[in-house]
């Protein structure tokens, strides 16, 4: 891969609409930015599709419809040929690749025929469009093969020629600018905007543009020169071994005993009402856990769908607010009931009571009363009962006069003991006093003794507690009923059944993340004895000089795999790491004043999280222009980190922006990208108006992007203009006075 | 075939110095990376045979004194 590479220029002929030769010769990194100036469907998306076209045959930017068929070779030019003539339209591009140039063309001839029209609804006429391998071409032209093609030429410093290369062109083309990371240096706004749909462009972006793969792929390779090609007995101590380290080979890559991927009869998660054909999880070992990733990440992503569905609340506060909605209705449950408690405490008190409160007087002359007698000896017959029982049974006085019975059938002949047992009797059918004497207690501790407590407790008391129950049942309503409101939007079933799939999936999640444990612990365990069974067989081949060489490379092979594996895991923690916290310092900038989130994150599978005030996830939810803008600066930053110096072509980025992001933009891009050959394609009103003050206090002139960025660097300006035919045309222009002025 | 300007990142490159010591393991690590720069757009790289290459080259195997 190159590392410094400029587009020096860009030469159409009659590619779609740009008729005739056209040439775009862009700015070096030292002589500032370049910008096409056009209008929407004038031919900016199809400049990017030209260098794709140019380099990789693929032609993917500004496409709405899939059935897309306008001819690639321009249709004023092809009509002009007339029948039984050549027709060629071609690409090429030159680029600066280090010391070296490099002409890279892509022509397509063919023979015009007779082209082929269809009739429309409304009598119109279209070109009709016929499929040759992987050409479409107009009807009725034939394409000439032996006058189409690649091809890829190259000067070296100092030579004024270039001449043609050996190697095969799409290698060539792959090692300079790789076709995975054309998305990554032609940018088009859709993909801008769309960047964060899947993490899948994260992925890539990092390990493509840091070379990860190279190493991956390099400790896949190495890992596949330690398989032992030595035959050995089958059954003899070499052999056990062999079979065992085969073994575990086969749990890692999920091979089976032939060598054949192998797959277990679990079918893979697939998104509810999702039509696609079935696929089933890997056995065992790394594939497995890539397919439970994959699958962890895809889960998650749905997660965060049905959050979106549910309303503007994410996956982890959708759950919360069904989790507080089921709390605060157990809460309403048992605040309906004490307030019913409390209601009935202070009614019954209030019928209950509060005649004490009306015969206090009575009360107190009462308890008066009866502790006069008290004084008197009166004791409560129930007392004197009991002391009379107790003199009988000791069977003396405490005058010490003797009670011991002496019946004689049914008379007491001890006249003592008669008469003691007779005023037992009477006292136990006299309970007036008694009465008295508990009334005295009960009037005496309940009300008069702490008359202002008693007050409290029996009215104040639960009077506050039933305010209070009262409150906590309104105030509970209230939070029910708002929860309602929230979780409301999709209605309560489609909630349910969409909760219920949220927690499916994270019980879903939750399985996977334990059998990518599971398998994690037995790899450990496998590579263990894998290196144990390799160092017997290194002890028992010591005399067979054949093993002794495949030992020998074998030991190699290992610690060469382990190096690669060490450095793969800290390059790609440490890139990681430096590109999230660049992103975010660039996003931050970009966004400075108007910034609505707080924290940035790439995880370790490379999902992503950004996280809202309200620590809520919101890339997927984003705003156009917030997604765009953290999008440009991944992309920013991913060349700041790896240091890979390739050309940027943005396409539309700004329509969508605010004016205060707008500015920033303009502010920090010249100096982010410094060195760097950036080239936008841009509409008049996205680069010449005015950035539109939208009250945010900050004085900022009357300057459009374009200007903002020209005070900072030069620009190289062209404007593309299209003619009532709808040709395209590319001239050099000047930005004057706040108008562009072609030269 | 080569492409003078194809090469190995710095970040990689660094890394390599930083983990592995020994020069002669450095550069046999490099001499597959680069091979693998050359696989890039190949889905089926004949890599069995360059690799044998390379550590026949950088670590040759000689009897007793195998030099790995």
């Amino acid at each position: 891969m190159a590392h410094d590479i400029r587009i020096i220029s860009v030469e159409l002929n009659n590619y779609r609409q740009f008729y005739g030769k056209q040439t775009v010769e862009f700015s070096s990194r030292e002589e500032g930015f370049t910008t096409l100036i056009g209008e929407n469907g004038e031919g900016k998306s199809n400049l990017l599709n030209a260098i794709n076209w140019c380099f990789y045959k693929f032609e993917p930017h500004g496409k709405k419809d899939a059935n897309y068929s306008a001819p690639i070779l321009n249709s004023t030019y092809l009509l002009e040929v007339g029948e039984e003539k050549t027709a060629r339209t071609s690409v090429k591009v030159l680029l600066q690749v280090g010391d070296e140039q490099y002409s890279i063309s892509r022509v397509l001839t063919v023979l015009v025929h007779k082209i082929e029209y269809e009739k429309l609804s409304d009598g119109e006429k279209m070109m009709k469009m016929a499929m040759f391998a992987d050409d479409k071409v107009p009807s009725g032209c034939e394409i000439l093969h032996n006058e189409s093609g690649f091809k890829i030429k190259k000067k070296i410093r100092g030579e004024s020629d270039f001449h043609e290369i050996t190697d095969d062109y799409n290698t060539v083309i792959n090692q300079i600018l790789p076709r995975g990371l054309s998305i990554f240096f032609l940018l088009d706004g859709e993909f801008l905007e769309k960047f964060w749909d899947n993490f899948e462009s994260v992925e890539n972006g990092i390990e493509q543009i840091s070379q990860l793969h190279l190493l991956s792929d390099a400790v896949e390779h190495v890992d596949d020169m330690t398989v032992r090609h030595i035959a050995v007995n089958t059954g003899s101590e070499e052999g056990i071994l062999n079979e065992k380290i085969d073994r575990h080979r086969n749990y890692e890559k999920s091979l089976d005993n032939d060598g054949n991927e192998a797959f277990s009869q679990k079918i893979r998660w697939v998104k509810i009402g999702e039509t696609q054909k079935e696929e089933y999880y890997h056995t065992t070992g790394k594939p497995r856990i890539n397919d439970l990733e994959h699958d962890i990440k895809k889960m998650e992503r749905r997660s965060q769908e049905i959050s979106r569905s549910i309303g503007n609340v994410n996956a982890a506060s959708a759950k919360v607010l069904t989790d507080s909605l089921e709390t605060n209705e157990k809460l309403l449950d048992t605040a309906k009931k004490d307030k019913k408690r409390t209601e009935e405490t202070h009614r019954d008190n209030l019928i209950g009571d509060s005649a004490y409160v009306f015969t206090k007087n009575a009360l107190e002359k009462t308890v008066e009363i009866v502790q006069g007698f008290q004084k008197q000896g009166e004791l409560p017959n129930e007392t004197r009962k009991t002391f009379t029982n107790d003199l009988l049974e000791r069977e003396y006085c405490i005058c010490h006069t003797d009670l011991k019975s002496n019946k004689v059938g049914a008379e007491e002949k001890n006249t003592a003991r008669a008469e003691v047992e007779k005023a037992r009797d009477i006292i136990a059918g006299d309970v007036g006093l008694d009465i008295s004497v508990k009334m005295r207690y009960s009037f005496k501790d309940k009300v008069l003794d702490d008359y202002t407590g008693f007050l409290e407790k029996t009215f104040g008391d639960p009077a506050e507690k039933f305010r209070t129950a009262e409150k906590a049942e309104a105030e509970l309503q209230a939070t029910v009923k708002g929860i309602r409101t929230q979780l409301g939007s999709a209605g309560d079933a489609k909630i349910t059944a969409l909760i219920d799939e949220q927690d499916h999936i994270l019980e879903e999640i939750k399985t996977a993340e334990e059998k990518i444990h599971e398998i994690g612990v037995q790899l450990k365990a496998n590579a263990d004895d894998t290196d144990a069974c390799k160092q017997k067989l290194i002890r028992l081949s010591a005399k067979d000089s054949r093993a002794k060489k495949v030992n020998h490379d074998m030991q190699i092979w290992d610690k060469a795999k382990s190096q690669l594996e060490k450095i793969l895991e800290e390059l790609k923690e440490e890139v990681r790491v430096q590109v999230q916290d660049k992103t975010w310092e660039i996003y931050r900038e970009i966004m400075y004043g108007v910034e609505k989130f707080k924290k940035f994150e790439i995880r370790a599978d490379y999902s992503v999280i950004l996280l809202n005030q309200q620590n809520q996830n919101h890339i997927v939810d984003m705003a156009a222009g917030q997604s765009l803008f953290l999008a440009i600066s991944f992309v920013t930053a991913l060349r700041e980190i790896t240091g890979y110096k390739f050309p940027l072509v943005i396409d539309t980025p700004l329509g969508k922006i605010a004016g205060t992001s707008k500015y920033n933009l303009a502010k920090i891009l010249p100096s982010h990208l410094k060195g760097e050959q950036l080239t936008f394609l841009a509409t008049d009103t996205e680069w010449i108006a005015e950035i539109p003050d939208i009250g945010d206090g900050k004085d900022r002139g009357t300057k459009s992007f374009g200007e903002i960025i020209a005070e900072q660097i030069p620009i190289k300006h062209f404007r593309i203009k299209q003619d009532k035919h709808g040709n395209s045309t590319i001239k050099p222009a000047k930005l004057e006075g706040g108008k562009l002025v072609v030269d | 075939m080569s492409i003078t300007t194809s090469r190995i990142s710095d970040p990689i490159l660094k890394k390599i110095e930083k983990t592995v010591k020994d020069p002669k393991e450095r550069q046999f690590l490099i001499d597959l990376l680069e091979r693998e720069l050359s696989y890039i757009d190949k889905d089926k790289p004949e890599f069995r045979k360059e690799f044998k290459i390379i550590i026949e080259q950088r670590f040759p195997f000689r009897g007793k004194d195998n030099g790995a």
